[in-house]
């Protein structure tokens, strides 16, 4: 893996970089992706941008990434219950194909 | 059966091994009541050690497909003891927790079908970004988050109301085709190529459908979290 440039290659001289970190739709569209950690290094700087300086996104956003971990969190405390796993294990030593 | 069979794709799955246009191993033998004729022995150690740490993850996804925890047990049980007989058959360093969830999923739709149930009907009018964080931002909105202090806070307002119970419920309500992709990527946390792979379908579709699919799983919630606050 490349280390990822410096402050994401932005702010470098020389280089233009795109304006679409302006537009809230730009990011929004891009929401899916950001929670879920799919965007390629660019896209997520792009989005993190907008966040900065544009309060609704950021307050919608952060809403967003606590619904999904707090709904993470919870739904992991579903496990298998400890007899199954117990059977499971004595299957395994006693299967007969 | 011949929609059971693993498709392949694209050339990038299965950890970059060559695409051969050929399943890499075959979900339709998984379903083979007496096992493989003559199957190498299987280590249980190694099995376990492979698979052991997707089992809760299976188990939620035997409850989300069969709804109730008995059948969810039974299926998971299937679904183990096949894993372990086919074991030779997967390819160490690949994805197991797909792969036992591509195994869940054939017997589910095998075995357990008559149980399946298909979501409730939904309709679409509506379905906005942001559906929940709207609604609770909302002024002089009623029910959950409707208390000024609360608009301030909207996710702590609606995320101490939300218990395992009504996310299990929420996420069941959900059309079939947007139910696994949503849980998959929300809940086990698995990337697009996993659940791509999961699924078998194009990641292309695991973005839509899990665009259109969250916006549901909000609404849902908004609804069931309403629900219990009319109920009292
Ligand atoms: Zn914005």
């Amino acid at each position: 893996m490349d280390e990822p440039e410096k402050d994401g290659g932005w702010e470098k001289a020389g280089e233009c970089a795109s304006a679409d970190f302006y537009s809230c739709e730009a990011a929004i569209r891009r929401l899916n992706e950001y929670l879920d950690h799919e965007l390629t290094e660019a896209d997520r700087v792009t989005v993190l941008k907008h966040l900065e300086f544009c309060r609704p996104c950021m307050s919608r956003f952060t809403f967003e990434q606590t619904l999904v971990i707090s709904i993470r969190q919870k739904i992991s405390h579903l496990c298998v219950p400890a007899t199954l796993k117990e059977k499971l294990h004595s299957l395994l030593r006693n299967d007969k194909p | 059966m011949a929609e059971l069979e693993l498709q392949p794709i694209s050339g990038q799955l299965f950890n970059g091994q060559p695409n051969t246009g050929q399943p890499p191993f075959g979900m339709s033998a998984i379903l083979d009541e007496d096992g493989p004729a003559s199957p190498p022995p299987t280590n249980p150690d190694l099995f376990e050690s492979e698979m052991n740490p997707h089992l809760d993850a299976l188990y939620r996804n035997g409850l989300r497909l069969t709804g109730n925890s008995n059948d969810a047990e039974d299926l998971l049980q299937d679904t183990y003891l096949r894993a372990y007989r086919f074991f030779y058959q997967y390819q160490p360093g690949t994805n197991a927790k797909a792969w036992l969830f591509r195994i869940m999923n054939t017997v589910f739709l095998n075995d357990y079908r008559r149980k399946s149930r298909q979501g409730e009907t939904v309709s679409y009018d509506g379905l906005e970004d942001f559906f929940l964080y709207n609604r609770l931002t909302e002024d002089g909105v009623t029910g959950v988050g409707g208390d000024r202090s609360e608009t301030e806070n909207p996710e702590k307002a609606v995320l101490e109301k939300l218990d395992i119970e009504t996310i299990q419920r929420a996420i069941e309500a959900l059309p079939i085709e947007f139910r696994d992709t949503v849980a998959l990527a929300t809940l086990e946390e698995m990337s697009y190529q996993e659940i791509a792979e999961t699924l078998e379908i194009p990641v292309g579709t695991v973005r839509s459908r899990l665009s259109r699919g969250r916006k549901l799983l909000q609404r849902a919630l908004w609804e069931y979290l309403n629900g219990e606050e009319t109920r009292g």
